[in-house]
């Protein structure tokens, strides 16, 4: 089934949570819903789960409109980042709670809550209380309570967020395997951005109600689209470095405080444009003086295993890179980086769009008078 | 207090004069509350005492045990010239007025609690507001009006008006309590049993319920013991000796204050509190998981 929303907009009574909202999911896909607090994530969900209604738009099951579908109706499942499980039932009952509301006979709905809790391995557990488990176990009851009817899509609120960090890597791996057997198509919300990388087909990222890109982790990761979507991907984040692009005979130069150097590709952008330089910590090389581009002061070194992460100041601005563990720097050192030129991002300062990304773009596109697509 | 043991890292065992300390306080308060509550044990005493001697020794011991103050449950007894009715008639009232008010009560104040915590609809919070206002308005005020009231409609003088009038006097408190309750429901859990199929009325009863059942059984006591407890509008709308309850009955028994049987007053007076005792010890729990905090979205 796929999932279309068309220009969707909900309005609280004092803010507009997400506006003009324009996405398709296809059938079986992983999708996450990626953003910060505040940004429309849950809302998205909860118009899709049908608690709350669009203010303006259309949202499409297939080829139906649904916005005024009862919740019951819409076949759906749903695990809540509270769980939510029936604290009064115990596990069976809360997992064949979907069933008996479809009026589905005792013995046939408890034998598929059996069989849903043996694929989520709680079949040991099926006289418990919600109150006697674990929480990971609590959350296995609610995944199985959301797929015992079979449901269309399945929507994941936050899952993963109250367990702890081995256990989250554990059902992440579980939750995605369960996924592609079952072939249902499902949205999870997170605002945990390696989460999201690990497990989705497509992650959708928002920020204030409007979705700023919608693609594979890869693309995402290697083509932001602009500058929020580039600071939120990526741990540790990505430098931004102010600068300035100059037109000259020979090329174009990057020209930032204390540092230029020539731009590979050419930029169909005016002379002196004001630029955000994005460099990924792992995009960038500790080199000699000579071939150095930026000159920084090491103001800490985190050791992390394979590698050491330095962060480090150019003047002002600080700059993290990662450095091997063979190389002996110290603290306070002075050293000299230069970045994969094929890998730097850059983007306008005006409108945080990436110009690389979008360098068929015109002149008057950039200058903000019709703004980027 | 020897500091040392306090902070030795080797915390496999507690200090002894720590121990010994916090032993002391628990005995100190037990002795306090116990000299506290010591008027309120022999005011019990001299009651159960006093239902069953003929005369008081130093006004509580009893000289000569007897069950002639008891009377009241085989024979109606007679007061001054007057035969009073029979107890287990008054009981049956008692009963059956405190069992309606529960009934009365509980069901309507789940369900405007329930809207009250759950819904939007205009004028909540001013409904929510005078919820409690109406709790604090004192009763006796209204007597008359509600006289006219009872009469204009035909139910003065009948154990159902005097419910009715309660009911609507308790309603607003124990609204107020279960809304709390239902406050405390988290909102996902409605919504989930929505998505698993339920509307709005088969989750309110299928999941919604069973999660606020502490409070339905503190609302319920609580009326219960008001019904059971009920003195004034059974002694301001009923005449009829037909429709007393045991609050009224022992109020005839007083009578007119000139010759007043206390043994017998005492042995009826026993009879109408053991229920409540009983009754109290075995729903304490229920009572004490009371959450008064229902202030949420005033």
């Amino acid at each position: 089934m796929n999932i279309r929303f068309e220009q969707v907009s909900k309005q609280f009574s004092n803010h507009m949570a997400i506006s003009d909202l324009n996405f398709t999911i296809q059938d079986g896909e992983f999708v996450c819903l990626l953003g910060p607090s505040g940004c429309g994530k849950t809302t998205t969900l909860m118009m899709l789960a049908g608690l709350y209604q669009p203010t303006k738009g259309n949202i499409y099951f297939g080829d139906q409109v649904i916005n005024h579908l009862e919740p019951k109706d819409r076949n759906i499942g749903m695990v809540f980042q509270s769980y939510a499980l029936y604290p009064h039932m115990t596990v069976r009952d809360n997992i064949a709670f979907p069933l008996k509301q479809q009026k589905v006979p005792k013995k046939i709905r408890y034998g598929r809550a059996e069989k849903t809790a043996r694929l989520v391995r709680l079949e040991n557990y099926l006289d418990r209380k919600p109150s006697q488990l674990s929480g990971g176990q609590q959350q296995r009851v609610a995944l199985a309570r959301a797929l015992v009817k079979e449901p269309n899509l399945l929507l994941l609120d936050e899952p993963m967020s109250n367990l702890d960090a081995r256990l989250k890597i554990e059902m992440r791996d579980e939750l995605r395997q369960l996924q592609k057997q079952l072939k249902i198509t499902t949205i999870m919300v997170t605002h945990d951005q390696e989460e999201a990388m690990a497990m989705a087909d497509r992650i959708a990222i928002l920020d204030r109600g409007e979705i700023q890109q919608f693609d594979t982790p890869e693309q995402l990761f290697a083509y932001p689209k602009n500058v929020f979507v580039a600071r939120f991907l990526g741990n540790p984040p990505m430098n931004f470095l102010d600068a300035e692009i100059i037109h000259e005979l020979d090329g174009m130069i990057v020209h930032g405080e204390g540092y230029h150097f020539y731009l590979q590709k050419q930029l169909h952008i005016p002379n002196k444009t004001k630029i955000t330089l994005g460099i990924r910590p792992h995009d960038l090389q500790v080199v000699s003086e000579r071939r150095g581009i930026f000159s920084a002061v090491v103001t800490n070194i985190e050791h992390l295993g394979r590698e050491k992460l330095l962060s480090a100041t150019m003047g002002e601005q600080p700059i993290r890179f990662f450095v091997s563990n063979d190389q002996k720097i110290k603290y306070g050192d002075r050293i000299y980086l230069s970045p994969n030129l094929e890998a730097i991002h850059i983007f306008s300062k005006e409108t945080g769009e990436n110009l690389l990304w979008s360098r068929e773009v015109s002149y008057e596109q950039v200058e903000g008078k019709t703004g980027l697509i | 207090m020897d500091i040392g043991s306090n902070v030795t890292p080797a915390p496999k065992m507690k200090s002894p004069t720590l121990l010994r300390k916090s032993h002391r306080k628990i005995i100190i308060s037990y002795i306090i509350l116990t000299f506290l509550s010591l008027p309120l044990f022999f005011m019990y005493l001299w009651l159960f005492l006093s239902s069953i001697s003929s005369e008081m020794v130093a006004g509580i011991i009893p000289k000569q045990i007897t069950f002639e103050n008891w009377r009241f449950l085989w024979e109606n007894v007679e007061v001054g010239s007057r035969q009073l009715p029979s107890i287990w008639l008054a009981t049956w009232n008692t009963l059956l007025l405190a069992g309606g008010l529960t009934i009365i009560e509980v069901i309507i104040s789940v369900m405007a609690g329930y809207a009250l915590s759950r819904m939007e609809f205009p004028g909540r919070t001013f409904f929510l507001r005078s919820v409690i206002l109406l709790h604090a308005f004192p009763s006796v005020a209204l007597l008359i009006a509600v006289f006219y009231v009872l009469d204009t409609l035909g139910l003065i003088d009948t154990l159902w008006g005097v419910m009715l009038v309660k009911a609507a006097l308790q309603i607003p408190m124990s609204t107020y309590i279960i809304k709390g309750f239902f406050d405390d429901v988290p909102w996902d859990v409605e919504w989930s049993a929505l998505i698993d199929g339920c509307n709005r009325i088969k989750a309110w009863y299928q999941v919604v319920i069973p999660l606020v059942k502490p409070g339905i059984a503190a609302i319920s006591i609580f009326s219960f013991l008001a019904g059971w407890s009920e003195f004034l509008l059974l002694y301001t709308f009923i005449f009829d000796d037909q429709n007393i309850t045991l609050a009224t009955y022992l109020q005839k028994i007083i009578g007119d204050f000139q010759m007043v049987d206390y043994g017998l007053l005492t042995a009826a007076g026993l009879f109408y509190m053991l229920p409540v005792i009983f009754f109290f010890i075995f729903t304490q729990k229920s009572l004490m998981q009371m959450n008064m905090g229902g202030n949420k979205r005033v």
